[in-house]
């Protein structure tokens, strides 16, 4: 019985959790802005890490039942003479806030940027186990390169 | 010229003016040559007076020998007097011991017949009758205020209450060079008279520009007319009023720069164009034992600059300079009337009010190759890293970047100077409180269509803009302190004075400020950002502040005659150290320049003048030595610290030798010799001191035989057609030259009825 009890307030507790998680999500004001690492992985086995890059979500969902992913200020690579701003449109966002997408041409520099078309982008917006902060992670190929991207909320 | 090809043209010419001596009377001069100097306003009657400060006077004689018409003639005939000929009538770049700067305020103050010229651009324009020319040299701000830190040039122009008559000449040079002036002077009555007169001068220019290779064109060609009316009027009782009325009207090419050891060879027009009035009423009213005299002026200049900026034959871009300018001021003095220098106490207080609007359009047109040069190359250079097939396009092949600004400044001042004579001792103790304000506002601004061709299909319009307004205001104490001993025959000073410079706004960086705007909103726009941004911080870069100097200087003067010998000479040892030095830096990010308060040097020198004459020979001798360097200059990128200052001639020299020989003829009367040398050197082109204009020297002569009532002359200048430079500055990377002009002769035919 005690088991059971403790099962189900675990249950309890995730469910609550997730809508606590839901609820804080919805919250398009406070949606706007994440801070954290890109990680490129290079041919060559190394890694290439962007700190402090800010991902931001369009303010509220489209049409389509999407976001857009705006990645601000951003390098790839040690030798982008640049860092550029890149939009990744239509986002796919489930109701336990995973997120989706594939084959998605980001925008970038004036317009779309097929030659880094997005695949396989996965990720999700959930608290960390350990703290009340909220997170956002994900990971995609954009063009060739894997891209990690791992940050927490942080007001603008 | 080397030094001892210059020894040998000054022994040259003492040698021909040797041979031509002859056993006569002195001419006797008539009333338009006669070396009389005339204050044209109390506060340059108070500086002569005082005695303490270096002075050089030239008289019509010498200035219409030796075919000085402009106050760039003026150069080393004044010891460390540097006005180099470059550019255009709209460069006025002024060196005096060490001071001196390219652009924006000048070091020295120029007034003709009293009223002082408010717009450097107007400085430049040919003279005639000038009766005498005084330069003070040194800084004269206790008395003049701003701008007159290198000293004061005061010309005077002949009185009709002095000399009535018609003056007319003609004279033809090579160059296609043409002038013509007339000038009448009537006297009405006793105490009113009016001087009216004009001149026409066109040259077809000494320096061609081969661009159009099978077709060089000379492109310092110019066209001048000027007038000037002058009416005097002088009461009983010693009241005094003269108006004076010029114009000026200036239309030429220009810029003649070329890259070192190749043609001048630039695509787009330059040239430069000016209307000037200066219009000035002196006036002195006696009050009991005081004059308060006072002079009030109303300036007005127009002109038009246009320039091919990059100096090449290929686009990158122009600039066009329009600006009309009004100016205003008043000035009050009261002063006793017995003369400085008289026993006991005296002083002179006075007052001075200064307002000028200004209003600038500065358009620079960026044409294909200075887009695609300029300012795409770096951007798609950037961009190649990243994506090699893609690039940023302009759809426009030209564009303009707007600049107009506005300003206004407002200048009052109040100052008194105290003379205690005592015997042979007098004491100046002076100070003047000058405020200062400026008012600018700004508006630059350019619209482009661009695509970046690996994301957009169509140009995208792009604009940027930049509008603001700024002030700067302040106070100067500007002091002088002096201590004379006049022995007989000679005197000696020192002196202690300061002066300033005025402050002012960078409106040559706007365009630099614009383009790079340009690129950042471009590169914003398309959501790209450099990682190391521009410096430009509008409200930080576009002021300045003034520059002050301290003067310390030592002079001895004297004049002695031993029998029908006359010698004179002085001598003068100065002490000048410059703070808030307005210089050129680079900001420590970004690729622009700018003019800050970065320095602070050090001018040492000496100054030597010797006139001698005999009969109707007279020789004399103007020499300036200058050391001049930066104790503290740190650009962004080097630390000049311990160089010499650039385009300050460590060396002047002018000697002369005139000799007329009479005849005892009714028809002819004399003829005039003057052999005459004026040398320059070394100046160092460059704050880093690599590069330089060693020693140079030019030789000038002139004959002319006088016959009743006119005289036919014939002139030459830089007869040995020494190769020189006037000028050096790099653009772009690349450095340029213009070199000075080259032999000039001609012949005049003058009328002086």
């Amino acid at each position: 019985m005690n088991n059971f009890v403790s099962k189900v307030l675990i249950m309890l507790s995730v469910v609550a959790l997730c809508v606590a998680c839901e609820k804080y999500v919805l919250d398009e004001q406070k949606m706007k802005g994440f801070s954290g690492d890109i990680v490129v992985d290079n041919e060559d086995g190394s890694h290439f890490t962007d700190p402090n890059i800010r991902v931001t979500f369009s303010e509220s969902l489209k049409k389509d039942g999407t976001y857009d992913l705006f990645l601000k200020k951003v390098k790839f690579s040690e030798k982008m003479p640049v860092r550029i701003d890149m939009t990744i449109p239509s986002v796919t966002k489930s109701a336990t806030d995973t997120l989706s997408g594939d084959s998605i041409v980001p925008w970038a520099m004036g317009g779309p940027f097929e030659k880094w078309t997005i695949r396989r982008l996965s990720g999700y917006i959930t608290y960390a186990c350990d703290s009340t902060q909220l997170e956002l992670h994900f990971e995609m190929l954009c063009g060739d390169y894997p891209v990690t991207y791992h940050g927490i909320y942080t007001e603008e | 010229m080397t030094l001892s090809r210059f020894i040998f043209t000054l022994l040259f010419g003492l040698f021909f003016s040797l041979l031509l001596k002859a056993e006569n009377e002195v001419e006797v001069m008539t009333d338009t040559l006669a070396e009389v100097t005339v204050a044209a306003t109390p506060r340059s009657g108070a500086l002569r007076q005082g005695r303490a400060t270096a002075v050089t006077h030239v008289y019509m004689k010498r200035i219409e020998q030796e075919q000085r018409t402009t106050f760039k003639d003026l150069s080393a005939l004044v010891p460390n007097l540097y006005v180099p000929d470059y550019g255009s009538k709209m460069t006025s770049s002024i060196y005096m011991r060490g001071l001196g700067a390219r652009i924006d305020n000048p070091v020295m103050g120029i007034y003709i017949d009293g009223v002082g010229l408010a717009n450097k651009n107007g400085f430049d324009s040919d003279m005639y009758d000038m009766r005498s020319v005084t330069v003070y040299r040194g800084p004269q701000g206790t008395l003049f205020g701003r701008n007159t830190i290198g000293g004061v040039i005061d010309v005077t122009t002949l009185s009709p209450l002095t000399y009535q008559g018609t003056r007319a000449a003609v004279g033809y040079g090579n160059g296609n060079t043409f002038d013509a002036r007339l000038s009448h002077y009537h006297k009405f009555g006793q105490s009113f008279g009016i001087g009216i007169g004009g001149y026409y001068k066109h040259s077809d220019g000494f320096f061609k520009n081969h661009y159009e290779e099978d077709n060089p064109k000379n492109c310092d060609w110019s066209d001048e007319v000027g007038g000037r009316l002058r009416a005097e009027w002088q009461g009983n009782n010693g009241a005094k009023i003269s108006n004076t009325l010029i114009y000026n009207w200036v239309n030429q090419g220009g810029f003649p720069y070329h890259f070192p050891n190749e043609q001048i060879r630039y695509n787009d027009f330059c040239g430069y164009r000016r209307s000037n009035i200066i219009e000035g009423i002196n006036y002195a009213i006696p009050v009991g034992n005081y004059t308060l005299s006072g002079t009030t002026s109303y300036q007005f200049l127009s002109d038009q600059m246009d320039m091919d900026q990059d100096y090449t034959p290929m686009s990158y871009f122009t600039l066009t300079q329009l600006q009309k300018e009004n100016d205003v001021a008043q000035e009050l003095a009261l002063r006793p009337i017995k003369p400085i220098g008289s026993q006991g106490w005296n002083w002179i207080t006075g007052l001075s009010l200064a307002y000028k609007h200004n209003a600038l359009s500065a358009p620079v047109t960026f044409k294909h190759d200075g887009i695609d040069s300029l300012i795409l190359k770096n951007a798609n250079d950037g961009i190649a890293t990243m994506f090699p097939d893609a690039r940023i396009e302009i759809e426009e092949r030209q564009f303009v970047i707007a600049n107009d600004f506005m300003m206004h400044n407002a200048n009052a001042a109040v100052y008194h100077t105290s003379y205690y004579t005592h015997k042979n001792w007098q004491f100046e103790a002076g100070l003047r409180l000058d405020f200062d304000y400026s008012h600018f506002t700004y508006n630059s601004n350019a619209k482009i269509h661009y695509l970046f061709t690996e994301t957009m299909s169509d140009f995208r319009p792009l604009c940027s803009s930049l509008e603001g307004k700024e002030k700067l205001y302040y106070l100067e104490l500007l002091p002088k302190l002096a201590v004379t001993y006049k022995g007989k025959g000679w005197s000696t000073y020192f002196a202690v004075s300061e002066g300033y410079k005025a402050g002012g706004f960078n409106t040559q960086l706007f365009s630099d400020i614009l383009q790079n705007q340009m690129m950042e909103d471009l590169m914003n726009d398309l959501g790209v950002y450099f990682a190391q941004t521009s410096d430009y911080k509008v409200s930080d870069v576009i002021t300045y502040k003034p520059e002050q100097c301290f003067n310390f200087e030592l002079g001895a003067s004297g004049r002695k005659t031993v029998g029908r010998v006359q010698l004179s000479g002085t001598a003068t040892l100065f002490w000048v150290e410059i703070l808030n030095q307005q210089l050129t830096v680079f900001p420590k990010k970004g690729t622009g320049r700018m003019m800050t308060n970065a320095g602070h040097s050090r001018s040492i020198g000496a100054e030597l003048t010797a006139t001698c004459s005999y009969r109707g020979l007279s020789a004399n001798v103007n020499y300036g030595y200058t050391n001049a360097r930066f104790v503290k200059f740190d650009n962004g990128h080097t630390d000049f610290s311990g160089k010499y200052v650039p385009y300050v001639p460590a060396n002047t020299l002018s000697a002369s030798v005139a000799y007329s020989l009479p005849f005892n003829h009714t028809f002819f009367r004399s003829l005039d010799f003057n052999v005459n040398v004026s040398a320059y050197g070394d100046i160092w082109w460059n704050e880093e001191n690599s590069l330089k204009q060693p020693f140079y020297a030019l030789l000038g002569a002139n004959l002319a035989l006088n016959m009743k009532g006119f005289s036919v002359e014939f002139w030459g200048k830089n007869l040995t057609n020494t190769k020189y430079n006037t000028f050096y500055f790099v653009s772009m990377g690349n450095a340029f030259l213009q070199s000075g002009k080259p032999i000039t002769f001609g012949a005049k035919v003058a009328v002086n009825l």
